[in-house]
């Protein structure tokens, strides 16, 4: 056992955190403010991170892939959370493994999930090459619920209607009118199962960026900001909460990581015997960086004051994009359901 | 970054599994929870079979008996102890975890062979005197006076200790007393020292917990006379000495509670399924989120132990905190949970297993102390904060008059009595 993160896997991280220093996040020093609904896609970012291989992390070499694997990406979705990125980084990451083509990040892919019955609403739209969406087949007869299905759906054949104001500005909403029936079936069920399942790995490694970035943001205001004549973080109150918000960034990211390691292991075909079983440790993952990257994002809040609660401050991004991601590739309830079936 | 075995810890497992397996049904059924002399004899029986097999002082340097095993190997021992249901380390706790360690790192050779051995064979009971009634998350602040007599070969030792635990069996106590001036810089001119208990002048005072247990016990010093042979380190040098060993503690002390806790959730599971708790989704759902938690726990201390085994001392870092904090109430919230779910069954103790490690009334009150017991979650919280995220101090009546505050003094943090199960 050594579970410390190798050298090559902190490098990939480090390459990433680079180029995304170059094109600042919204509300961090340098970034844009962007008005509600014109945000989406940076294509400059989009262009220098498939550059890097990004979206090709698990595509073996031979196809144009770098040949990793699972604990490779969450370093890399970690380091995109952190800059909140914006764009379909998951579902195309998503795609690439599936379809080879994807690898090079020459294509946006989207993701929708219409297994349950809630109004749908697509990300990215209008910025989309493919959409992959993972839909249930009619059961056979009346009360039988169907198997689940991989489609591959061209964005253009869809009836949508452009949400005209998004809580998250950064990510441009549409509204499906009706569910898509025409597609190419790209995988079964089993392959529904396991882009779901990697799905709610990488938002989760996404969710502990936020929840470590806004760790070091609240920090560092607690030592700049003075009140009563000095550092408001020397007082007990405001450093208990830059404390709890570490311990749910480290917790989380433990998780994460071992989540990616048994996903890594079950698929390798190890014997896990005392390992629990991947799929519940993926759930744990998404549960606990959900509730990170929340509750840090409203003490970075706190920790800011009334400045905190400002367009400009940009710490609304954080806390709405978490909100958005706690309810993507499963929340927090079906999580927990997952979870309680393996006890 | 991986989880699995290597072929040496794999090797290391299977042989511990095998011997577990083959010793654990020659113990006798584990005594009542306040029948200390037998505690005492149950608990030194398995320290003695662990050192006939090997596995004592496992973490040790060998020079000194120990098996010299990796912070790995460590955890993988903690582990399968725990699934086996073999014995906790109990009246052993300070001398395995505490009294042990700062021995090999401070004392002298003669103290060194006098007490390791008998340590590690379970021949020797340690208790730890640390805590005062008005030193308890401010240790430094600690009274306890020590006194050169007159012919300077006994200190004179007079003051009162609580949270002691398992001092009715201890044999020897890890005592901290002031030997500077009582109005001096606090961390300084305090020292450490070995004293027997059956010196004449200690009294000890059970003092009773909430749960029933007198697991705990008040110590009364008047006029005790402990050589100066028994000091450990240089007069007035025993808060560092003291801080030595805090981190090992807090790195290993509550590793195999987690894996209990796990085991104690699948039981709860079972009981909600049994009594229909279960198809209350608030109660499934907890339950779950509390599995959530104790994995990601369990996660954590594989990264702790990962970072421990390649840092150069093989001493937890800072992140170890964090574990201490989230498990600490982690832990209220299982039996608290345990309860729901059980419903007015939790009224009452269990007739059969009330007075055993286990019963269900007696963690939930025991749990109380979880959050308190070696630094409490606030000591906690501001280690974090100060420590590793270089949050500035708050002023300190002491500093502000002038006192030298050791680096490593924010450890400290109060008593670690009570952290064995």
């Amino acid at each position: 056992m050594d579970f410390r993160p190798t050298d090559d896997q902190l490098a990939l991280a480090g390459a990433v955190r680079d180029v995304l220093g170059k094109h600042p996040a919204p509300g961090t020093p340098g970034g844009e403010h962007p008005e509600s609904g014109i945000g989406g896609v940076d294509p400059a970012l989009w262009h220098d991170l498939a550059e890097l291989g990004i979206f090709g992390v698990r595509v073996p070499e031979a196809d144009g892939g770098l040949g990793l694997g699972h604990p490779e990406s969450v370093h890399v979705f970690e380091e995109l959370g952190r800059s909140l990125a914006t764009g379909p980084f998951t579902a195309t990451a998503l795609a690439a493994p599936l379809l080879p083509e994807y690898a090079s990040g020459r294509h946006r892919v989207g993701f929708g999930d219409l297994t349950g019955g809630e109004p749908q609403l697509l990300e990215h739209l209008d910025a989309l090459d493919a959409l992959l969406v993972v839909e249930t087949v009619e059961g056979e007869a009346p009360g039988i619920i169907g198997h689940s299905q991989v489609l591959r759906v061209e964005p253009i054949e869809l009836r949508a209607d452009v949400v005209p104001h998004p809580v998250d500005p950064c990510v441009p909403l549409h509204r499906l009118r009706q569910k898509p029936l025409r597609g190419e079936i790209v995988g079964d069920a089993a392959t529904a199962d396991a882009l779901l399942r990697e799905g709610a790995l990488l938002t989760a490694a996404y969710q502990v960026g936020i929840a470590a970035v806004l760790t070091e943001r609240a920090v560092a205001y607690a030592k700049q900001r003075t009140q009563f004549g000095r550092a408001i973080g020397s007082f007990q109150a405001v450093k208990h909460v830059c404390a709890d918000m570490f311990a749910r960034a480290e917790l989380a990211r433990a998780a994460v990581h071992s989540a990616a390691v048994l996903l890594a292991d079950e698929e390798a075909g190890h014997d896990g015997t005392d390992l629990p079983a991947a799929a519940a440790a993926v759930s744990t993952a998404k549960l606990l960086a959900d509730e990170a990257a929340i509750a840090n994002a409203r003490a970075a809040i706190q920790v800011h004051g009334g400045m905190g609660c400002t367009w400009e401050m940009g710490l609304h991004y954080f806390l709405k994009r978490a909100w958005a991601l706690s309810l993507a590739y499963g929340r927090a309830a079906e999580h927990a359901d997952l979870i309680s079936e393996s006890l | 970054m991986q989880l699995r075995d290597t072929p040496d810890q794999q090797r290391f497992r299977d042989e511990l599994r095998a011997w577990l397996r083959g010793i654990l049904p020659t113990l006798d059924p584990q005594p009542s929870q306040d029948d200390w002399p037998a505690r005492r004899a149950y608990d030194s029986h398995w320290q003695a079979l662990l050192h006939q097999a090997g596995y004592a002082g496992l973490n040790w340097p060998a020079e000194y008996g120990g098996r010299g095993a990796t912070p790995t190997e460590h955890l993988i021992f903690l582990e399968e102890s725990e699934l086996a249901g073999a014995p906790y380390v109990g009246v052993n706790f300070v001398g395995l975890l505490h009294a042990g360690p700062t021995l090999i790192a401070e004392a002298s050779p003669e103290q060194r062979e006098r007490h390791i051995p008998a340590i590690l064979r379970g021949d020797e009971i340690w208790c730890q005197g640390f805590s005062e009634p008005d030193a308890g998350s401010d240790l430094a602040a600690l009274r306890t006076r020590a006194v050169l007599d007159g012919d300077g070969t006994h200190y004179v030792v007079n003051g009162r200790k609580i949270w002691t635990s398992h001092a009715e069996v201890a044999d020897y106590c890890e005592l901290l007393v002031r030997t500077g001036p009582p109005d001096g810089p606090k961390h300084q001119g305090i020292t450490w020292l070995i004293m027997p208990m059956d010196t004449p002048g200690v009294v000890l005072r059970p003092l009773m917990t909430a749960g029933g247990s007198t697991e705990f016990s008040e110590m009364i010093l008047e006029d005790v006379r402990i050589p100066v042979a028994n000091r450990v380190g240089e007069e007035g040098d025993g808060w560092r000495i003291a801080m030595v060993t805090f981190a090992f503690e807090r790195g290993t002390g509550f590793v195999s509670e987690v894996v209990w806790a796990r085991r104690r959730l699948a039981e709860i599971a079972a009981l909600a399924r049994e009594n229909t708790t279960w198809e209350d989704s608030g109660i499934r759902r907890r339950i779950a989120r509390l599995a959530a938690e104790f994995d990601a726990l369990w996660a954590l201390v594989k990264r702790n132990v990962s970072e421990a085994e390649h840092s150069a001392d093989g001493i937890p870092g800072p992140g170890s905190s964090v574990f201490k904090l989230r498990f600490s109430e982690a832990r209220q919230h299982l039996d608290d949970l345990h309860a729901e779910v059980r419903g007015r069954d939790a009224l009452a103790f269990d007739d059969e297993l009330c007075t055993y490690d286990g019963e269900p009334g007696y963690e939930r009150l025991r749990s109380l102390a979880y959050t308190i017991a070696a630094g409490t979650s606030q000591v906690q919280r501001n280690i974090i904060g100060e420590r590793i995220l270089g949050l500035p101090k708050e002023p300190s009546a002491t500093r502000a008059a002038g006192a030298a505050r050791p680096a490593r003094a924010a450890t400290a943090a109060g008593a670690t009595e009570g952290g064995a199960r």
